[in-house]
């Protein structure tokens, strides 16, 4: 935070502050029912249980947040929201990672064969922050 | 620079409408303030404190919101408001105005930001968001971003209303995100206040929380009649709501065309612009057909802007249009930055398709856009109610229009399978319900009358996704000897194959009547995905699971509905479809995944008969045709529709007695939904992955007529409203369509 007090001058004073550091995140896919979280971008309709989302954050501003994933059809058309809050201790920066998961296997995704390239959005408090595209394979 | 004497009696009469003065423009047709009493059914208000974390104060006539010492001990509150008597408008602005009764200083900011987790008046707490489930943060989840904030002055400022602008979150509502309403917090970076503000509650004698709303209405009863080479359009303008200020008249409709794909929910016509026709809106290059200013109520497209090409798929998308040249959208005047559009603008303004022809021209009776693909079937309470859930909201829908009967009903996780609905003269909690398991790990029972929900509960830890099975008393034998009707509901918990649950819920209040676990003595339990049946004949419970990928562990299970206890089971491998009953509750058909269907004895469990007519195996639950044994099956495949004769020698039918013979077979349709076809029907309903629903004749398979919804989408089960002979289906493009049958 900068506080800038006094009169008007002339000739501004460029006062230079300690930028903060940038919000980023990183999504790892993977099927629950492999063993650990193995990240990957492909999967098989044939075997899938549930997607499993992790989101790695780094530099999220104290506080509480809500993460809002976004899953989308191939045709770009959403086909589920996953919100969650987690909260972040006050006046700090925190790096939470945040884990969702999508039921696929038994629901419409395998009984209809609902294959393609599929997208996870990730916002941060209503605010897009990025996005990971991964595979659905039919059987 | 003079002002006009119009434009200063404008400002005079904004200022006068206003509950609290703004300075920001307001330009369109309607405003309505709505206040929060007691008697609102789908809201709440209470406050919650970081000192007291377990004390709820929804009965509390006063709302606190402080950060006492510095921000250590917060005090916050939480308002949702009661939006159903404006279940379908385009908002322009939204202002919560709370009436502050007391300002401890001045100088400290208060925030409303947007919740984003469900939560009840009576459960709330600073550690729960109900009765007994925590907050993933205590204190509330929301928003980080302040929807808006003010700086009241502790002398001045006291004893009025104050306005909170939260136009952005109202139109979200009407948009696609669930409205939990809001939480106010104090700013806690101005040092230490003890006792903040206090605000009005709706529980106060006077001076309760209010949402000023200005807005335009959509238009209604949008049809559409196909002719060769013309689409007749015709709809009903908006008339002024009850108590509205009328701001600006309404003066007509803008019409967007698209062929052979949806008019784009981003496609908006931007406030104050007029538009020429023939124009064009936005990336998907959405063509303006028509412009009206002088209150039309039909339109025929011949061909303007063109020409309509028969054969193909129009859709046609109503905004309404004021005097201020204002159009039913979910955005304000901006085209970027603050105030843009959202991505889903126009989404909920009326559309409706039509197929011009030379030989058979079609129409939908109507389309509603649940925006979200998830392909979950429309429940129906034929004549009465349509009610379809998509992603995390529920839609309320008037089954003759297609129009939302209330705003989009907030449910806190996904929705995977169809609701089901009962009529309140046939349930035992009183009034038209309709019961739905979620992705959070709760089950809701929404009032489908009022758009408030019932009950919550949270019987699991795991998620539902598939739709409840009911067991209503009114139509049980003596052998039920349960008070109220049953909710049965199984779990999708994906990291077992063994351990999943089944919950027996009482109806009325969501209460656990009985658990059955798999595992340990019992036997394992995989995942659940669709619902179970009601057997009133033999009084059971059946339902369907996987079988941890084969037959080592049971599929079917039969349950008794006073105990849960498990009456039978077999292993007949991995099963995602319900079984279904035959008419007289003599055979059980069930569908194994990529297997047979299979014929099963429901008093004995025995297996009569099967049968797999290749093509990848059964997929789907059958439907049956005939009243009778011998029955009419139909089935499908992966890509083929089948019908079969199940007979027995005997009656009772013996284990293995039983034959299918085909009728008809395979009629081509590309990645099937269920069929759907029952006594006294001459057809079967089949949604394909080619973006129709195909009507077959039952006698003969021919895949005789289809309705396209849209192209290049999938295509759910099929509805039927029996009173209203309509087709209802979800499709991967998020929308509901309904269509006249037979085709």
């Amino acid at each position: 935070m900068i506080a800038i007090g006094g009169c008007a001058m002339n000739s501004p004073i460029m006062i230079v502050a300690p930028q903060p550091a940038p919000l980023a995140m990183a999504v790892r896919l993977c099927d629950s029912a492999a063993l650990g979280c193995v990240n990957t971008t492909n999967f098989s309709l044939a075997s899938m249980r549930d997607l499993t989302v992790n989101v790695d954050w780094q530099n999220v501003p104290g506080g509480t947040h809500t993460q809002q994933l976004a899953v989308l059809l191939p045709n770009g058309v959403v086909y589920q929201t996953i919100s969650q809050g987690f909260g972040v201790p006050e006046s700090t920066l925190g790096s939470p990672t945040v884990i969702d998961a999508m039921p696929v296997a038994g629901t419409f995704i395998t009984q209809r064969q609902l294959a393609g390239e599929w997208t996870v959005q990730v916002s941060l408090d209503g605010a897009v922050v990025g996005l990971q595209k991964f595979q659905l394979e039919a059987n | 620079m003079k002002v006009s004497d119009k434009l200063k009696k404008r400002l005079l009469l904004a200022l006068l409408l206003s509950a609290a003065w703004d300075c920001s423009p307001v330009a369109a047709r309607e405003q309505k303030t709505l206040t929060l009493t007691t008697a609102a059914t789908r809201a709440g208000d209470t406050y919650i404190d970081s000192s007291a974390t377990t004390s709820n104060f929804g009965t509390a006539t006063n709302l606190n919101v402080a950060g006492k010492n510095s921000g250590a001990n917060p005090v916050r509150a939480l308002i949702q408001f009661d939006l159903t008597s404006l279940p379908s408008i385009g908002v322009k602005q939204a202002k919560i105005n709370l009436f502050v009764s007391s300002i401890n200083k001045a100088g400290f900011i208060y925030e409303a930001h947007l919740l984003t987790s469900l939560w009840t008046e009576s459960g709330a707490t600073w550690a729960n968001r109900l009765a007994t489930t925590a907050w993933a943060t205590a204190g509330g989840v929301y928003n980080a971003t302040a929807s808006s904030s003010l700086t009241p002055n502790n002398t001045t400022d006291v004893g009025i209303y104050h306005a909170w602008d939260i136009t952005a979150d109202a139109q979200s509502w009407y948009s696609g995100t669930q409205n939990f309403g809001h939480l106010f917090l104090q700013n806690q970076t101005h040092g230490n206040d003890a006792t903040g503000i206090n605000i009005n509650s709706r529980e106060a004698a006077t001076n309760n929380p209010q949402i000023a709303l200005t807005f335009l209405q959509q238009i209604s009863s949008l049809n559409a009649a196909a002719g060769n080479g013309s689409v007749a359009l015709s709809w009903t303008n908006p008339t002024p709501i009850s108590g509205s200020t009328v701001l600006e008249a309404y003066t007509g409709v803008l019409i967007l065309r698209q062929q052979d794909k949806a008019v784009a929910a981003a496609s908006v016509p931007a406030d104050g612009t007029t538009y020429s026709q023939c124009s064009t809106i936005g990336s998907n290059n959405d063509v303006v057909v028509f412009v009206s200013t002088s209150s039309a109520t039909t339109f025929t497209d011949s061909g303007v802007c063109g020409g309509l090409t028969n054969d193909h798929l129009y859709f046609y998308k109503v905004f309404a249009l004021d005097a201020a040249t204002n159009y039913s959208t979910e955005c304000g005047t901006a085209t970027s930055g603050t105030g843009a559009c959202s991505a889903n603008g126009s989404a909920i303004v009326p559309e409706v398709t039509a197929v011009p022809s030379a030989t058979a021209p079609y129409h939908a009776a109507w389309v509603f856009n649940t925006l979200a693909g998830s392909l979950s079937s429309p429940g129906v309470d034929p004549g009465a109610s349509v009610v379809t859930a998509s992603n995390a909201l529920m839609f309320d829908l008037n089954p003759q229009t297609g129009a939302p009967v209330a705003p989009p009903i907030g449910i806190g996780g996904a929705v995977a399978g169809r609701p089901v609905l009962i009529d309140g003269p046939d349930d035992s909690i009183g009034h038209n319900v309709a019961y739905v398991p979620a992705q959070d790990n709760f089950v809701y029972a929404a009032n489908t009358d009022t758009g408030s929900l019932d009950w919550v509960v949270n019987p699991s830890s795991v998620p539902f996704v598939a739709s409840a099975g009911i067991q209503a008393k009114l139509f049980s034998g003596a052998s039920y000897i349960l008070a109220q009707d049953l909710v049965v509901v199984g779990t999708h918990n994906a990291g077992s194959t063994s351990a999943n649950q089944i919950f027996g819920l009482n109806g009325n209040s969501g209460a656990t009547v009985w658990t059955f676990t798999g595992g340990g003595l019992n036997p394992s339990l995989d995942i659940i995905s669709s619902a179970p049946s009601v057997d009133y004949v033999h009084g059971a419970i059946w339902v369907t699971s996987r079988s941890n990928g084969g037959t080592s562990q049971p599929s079917l299970w039969k349950l008794n509905p006073n105990t849960g206890v498990v009456l039978f089971s077999a292993k007949l491998g991995p099963i995602d479809y319900s079984p279904t009953l035959s008419p007289q509750s003599d055979v059980l058909f069930v569908s194994v995944n990529g297997g047979a269907l299979t014929a099963i004895d429901p008093v004995t469990g025995s297996t009569l008969g099967s049968i797999n007519p290749g093509d990848g195996g059964v997929k789907n639950s059958p439907a049956v045709a005939t009243a009778s044994m011998p029955y009419t099956v139909v089935l499908t495949t992966n890509s083929q529709v089948w019908s079969y004769q199940f007979s027995c020698l005997t009656n009772p039918c013996l284990p293995g007695g039983g034959t299918f013979t085909k009728f008809w077979g395979g009629t081509a349709i590309n990645n099937p939904s269920a069929p759907l076809t029952y006594s006294g029907l001459t057809k079967v309903y089949v949604g394909g992955g080619d973006g129709k629903i195909h009507e077959l004749d039952l006698a003969t398979g021919v895949d005789g007529k289809q309705r396209l919804l849209n192209t290049s989408v999938t295509v759910g089960d099929v509805g039927i409203d029996t009173v209203l002979s309509l087709a209802l289906a979800s499709a991967s493009d998020g929308r509901c369509y309904a269509f006249a049958i037979p085709f």
